[in-house]
């Protein structure tokens, strides 16, 4: 393969240019157009507004249709609406997208869209602005691989399963608290005792300390002290005046007939180890009817309990027993995550590539002209409906097989008054039908496409288009395009032309992260 | 370690009749996701499209129900549920989390991860 290779190379190259993009030329595929309303006005938008929500929506009206709050038509514009989508597809069950149902299908990929320009064509190199109103969706979107279906229920029903049972958790804890009279509440301990005297040594004033240094006096009120034996000592209502030497602070304080209110903190991690365990207990008790009720698995209600057993046994180790609940519902959360949420999308992005059988789509658009630029006077010049219909086999998912029917009428008067074009070449109507057989996979992808195209007027005219074009990826940045085939006869210039071509595109070549961090010396 | 709950602060307050009418919730989910929700003693369990009776009106005016729910997005949109508790023929009061969650931290999770929701609706 090498060898042959190292020998076809050199040739190509004699007979192609290199470019920097990734296709040398584009072939009219037998994929629907980005938009229907785009494709009737003959527009190639690139980048096509979607929005997703009811704002982004209402952003996109004002920012291109409104300008200083007067209506305009945007010049190569195209928005494109789901309304099942921008109403955040309220109640979406899973089961309906694992399932090729058409009526779901019909509603789910149900599409508006209007495109507009401000110059289109209507002879004597004037233009006029034009809207294009198109409706789409899908009929059959294909099968899932019967495993891959068996595969991604049971990951949704024990993703729910998973939910619910972590909001159980948070019930049965708030129940278990409200049952044993909420133990965990502010821990300390209250003394009230009277002392002949105290003497309170290396003393560490914490609080409203006042310092008079005139006097030598030194004075406390309502201080907190820190000492050896306690955590802390309180003297409320109490002034302290202490007469010192040299204005130094004194280190030893004797108190006598003194009352002292002492609050100090109480160990109390039996408490909350007490208390988890037999929140663990009151669960275990409770999750069997739980269970039942909502047809946990055996294997299910086992890994339910040893994620809650870690949990817990994660939290006495640290002993760390600030917002006990919020430290269960986080990790049970973080759980849940690498069991079912993070394979469920695994699965979800590879059911996008996996879909078999038939495929169909359906199309239809309308454009309307403003010839003298007037909301008033509107022609529509051609409205048209076309599908695709495409079909793999289970087990050649990269082979595709698709056929197209497309109908665009055209308003034979328009074109009388508003064209450049000779009678002979305008036709009341365009039908063509066409084949396409698709490969693509990781290396090589070709694509062999035949249309064929009737024109009906006074007369009838027939036409077709065939092209066969095959990439192969040699590296990353580089592929080798091939391109070969024989596109339609304009209708409107009546002249045939003859596509090939072989070239090499490269590309510079993706970024890699490790480049970015590398050090400048290293480079 | 990020957070995940998020409990609402203030409870809500429905006005009951206080008459033999039942008391529901009615749970709508947006953008794909799936909750499950368990309340009351009995720890009942109800997911999105789901409606359930939570009582009569008689018997829940002057009590409180905590509302537990946990929620996820598989396929990486935001997160967004509507809880709609009504008594039939009386008062009815809804709930959107997290447009409508008050509490601390502040909610946080537009890639749709596990999270956990609670609040509180106070029968008068």
């Amino acid at each position: 393969m090498k060898k042959l290779i190292l020998v076809i190379l050199p040739v190509i190259f004699c007979f192609t240019s290199i470019y920097a993009e990734e296709k040398a030329f584009n072939l009219e595929n037998l994929e629907a157009p980005s938009t229907p309303s785009a494709y009737i006005l003959g527009l190639n938008i690139g980048d096509i507004d979607t929005p997703k929500t009811i704002d982004d929506l209402e952003a996109s009206i004002l920012a291109n249709y409104f300008d200083e709050e007067k209506f305009v038509i945007p010049n190569e514009y195209a928005i494109e609406i789901n309304p099942y989508r921008v109403s955040g597809q309220p109640n979406f069950d899973y089961k309906a997208y694992i399932d090729d149902t058409v009526i779901n299908n019909l509603w789910q990929n149900f599409s508006v869209s209007i495109a507009s320009t401000t110059e289109y064509p209507i002879g004597d190199s004037t233009f006029c602005k034009a809207l294009g109103i198109g409706f789409r969706s899908t009929l059959l979107r294909g099968k899932l691989d019967d495993k891959d279906k068996v595969d991604l229920e049971m990951l949704f029903d024990a993703n729910r399963k998973l939910l619910t049972f972590n909001s159980f958790l948070m019930n049965s804890y708030n129940i278990y608290l409200k049952s044993i009279n909420n133990p965990l509440q502010k821990d300390t301990y209250q003394d009230k005792t009277s002392h002949k005297a105290i003497i309170l040594k290396d003393i560490t004033y914490t609080t409203a300390s006042k310092y008079e240094a005139t006097t030598d006096v030194f004075i406390l009120k309502d201080t907190t002290f820190t000492i050896a034996n306690h955590k802390a000592i309180t003297l409320k209502d109490t002034t302290l005046k202490i007469v010192t030497k040299n204005k130094v602070s004194p280190k030893v304080i004797i108190l006598k007939d003194t009352t002292l209110t002492i609050a100090t903190e109480i160990d109390s991690t039996q408490k909350y180890i007490d208390f988890i365990n037999g929140y663990r207990t009151d669960i275990v008790a409770k999750s069997g009817s739980f269970f039942e009720v909502n047809n946990f698995s055996a294997s299910m209600k086992a890994e339910c309990l040893k994620k809650l057993d870690d949990i817990i046994n994660q939290i006495i180790q640290s002993k760390n027993y600030k917002n006990i609940k919020g430290k269960i519902a986080d990790n049970f959360c973080k759980g849940i995550d690498k069991s079912t949420l993070i394979p469920l999308q695994k699965r979800l992005d590879k059911d996008k590539l996996t879909r078999y059988g038939w495929k169909w789509d359906l199309d239809f658009a309308s454009a309307y002209v403003f010839p003298s630029n007037s909301f008033d006077e509107s022609i529509t010049p051609k409205f048209g409906f076309w599908t695709n219909l495409t079909w793999s086999h289970k087990k050649y998912k990269d082979l595709n097989l698709t056929l197209l029917g497309r109908y665009i009428f055209n308003n034979e008067d328009f074109y009388h008054d508003y064209s450049d074009l000779d009678d002979d070449k305008i036709y009341d109507s365009i039908t063509e039908f066409g084949g396409q057989i698709a490969y693509s996979e990781k290396k090589l992808s070709f694509e062999i496409e035949y249309i064929n195209r009737f024109c009906e007027s006074d007369f009838s005219f027939s036409d077709e288009k065939y092209t066969f074009s095959m990439n192969y990826n040699f590296r990353d940045n580089i592929v080798l395009t091939c391109n070969f085939g024989k596109d339609f006869d304009d209708p409107n210039s009546s002249e045939g032309n003859f596509i090939s071509g072989f070239s090499i595109n490269y590309g510079i070549g993706v970024v890699n992260s490790e480049d970015l961090n590398q050090e400048p010396n290293k480079k | 370690m990020c957070a995940r709950s998020y409990v609402k602060e203030r409870p809500l307050k429905l006005e009951l009749s206080g008459f033999d009418n039942s008391v529901e919730i009615d749970i709508f989910c947006y953008n794909k996701i799936d909750v499950g929700i368990v309340y009351g003693d009995e720890s009942i369990s109800i997911g999105c499209r789901e409606e359930n009776p939570i009582g009569n009106s008689k018997e829940l005016k002057g009590t409180t129900i905590t509302f537990c729910c946990t929620v996820n997005n598989p396929f990486e949109r935001e997160i967004k549920v509507k809880h709609i508790i009504r008594e039939k023929g009386g008062n009815t009061k809804t709930y959107t989390f997290p447009g409508d969650y008050d509490g601390t931290p502040q909610f946080e999770n537009d890639n749709g991860k596990t999270c956990y929701y609670e609040f509180q609706v106070k029968f008068e």
